[in-house]
């Protein structure tokens, strides 16, 4: 099983909206960074994955079957930024699409997502 | 950042120039050092960063360019180095002995300027000189990882 840890808002927004997990970053392929460990604690979050800023948000599990293919890792995570990481991350450019429930456009009002 | 410590939505695409600079000074550092098992990367986790990694003996060694964006539209280059050894221990665990240097930062002016190239190369090379010769014996902290 697999995990990603977000801080950004506009992200989280494009999962509630299309239900894709991938980073908003173009510039690295929206390259996406994912963990097989389930943090409960933000903060062990931060120190092993060695982030700067605390993630507000944890999307998954997802399982290692759905996971696109993978461009770096498995491997640990460096110290960075007084963290010392040792967490496992894996780097995949690909999106992962959720599963949803699609209300079709009926009676005027428009499609949505109903779970 | 916020108030709260959380990261404002970042200009991804402004930042890479900065980050072509700052691999452009790694690559160069590479090859005066001759640093082995040498690296670079960007953007980690969407965090605008450019890491230098490269090991010497059985210790890994990093340098970290971290971009920290102020309300104004500018900056910092803040740069962080680190070296590290992962010992296993009995059973499943591993044992990291790992030291980090908070090595120093210059101002980026609005829109991302790096106003001087040389002394942004002086940092980067002060955060490879910092860690570079640290021996794992002289790793001061040590953190139990999963295994």
């Amino acid at each position: 099983m697999f995990y990603r840890y977000i801080s950004y808002p506009v992200e989280i927004q494009q999962i509630v909206a299309e239900r894709k997990i991938q980073s908003t970053n173009p510039s690295e392929g929206f390259a996406t960074w994912y963990t097989p460990t389930r943090y409960n604690n933000p903060a062990e979050a931060k120190s092993e994955l060695a982030l700067r800023t605390l993630p507000t948000h944890r999307v998954g599990p997802i399982p290692l079957d759905e996971l696109p293919p993978l461009d770096i890792g498995p491997r640990r995570a460096d110290p960075a930024d007084g963290e010392p990481g040792g967490g496992t991350e894996v780097r995949t450019r690909h999106p992962v699409w959720l599963f949803g429930l699609w209300a079709f456009p009926s009676g005027g009002s428009e499609g949505r997502w109903d779970l | 950042m916020t108030a709260d410590g959380r990261p404002r939505e970042i200009r991804f695409e402004a930042l890479n120039h900065v980050f072509n600079i700052i691999e452009q000074l790694y690559y160069a550092i590479i090859s005066r050092l001759k640093l082995e098992r040498a690296s670079v990367e960007r953007w980690r986790w969407d965090e605008p960063v450019a890491t230098l990694r490269w090991s010497s003996g059985n210790v890994s060694r990093n340098v970290h360019a971290f971009i920290d964006s102020d309300s104004a539209g500018g900056g910092r280059i803040r740069v962080d180095a680190n070296a590290w050894v992962d010992f296993p221990v009995e059973g499943k665990a591993v044992v990291r002995r790992w030291s980090n240097v908070s090595v120093g930062q210059i101002e980026l002016s609005r829109g991302y300027e790096v106003r001087e190239t040389g002394a942004l190369e002086n940092l980067l090379m002060q955060g490879v000189r910092s860690v570079s010769e640290l021996k794992a014996e002289q790793l001061k902290n040590k953190t139990f990882l999963r295994g």
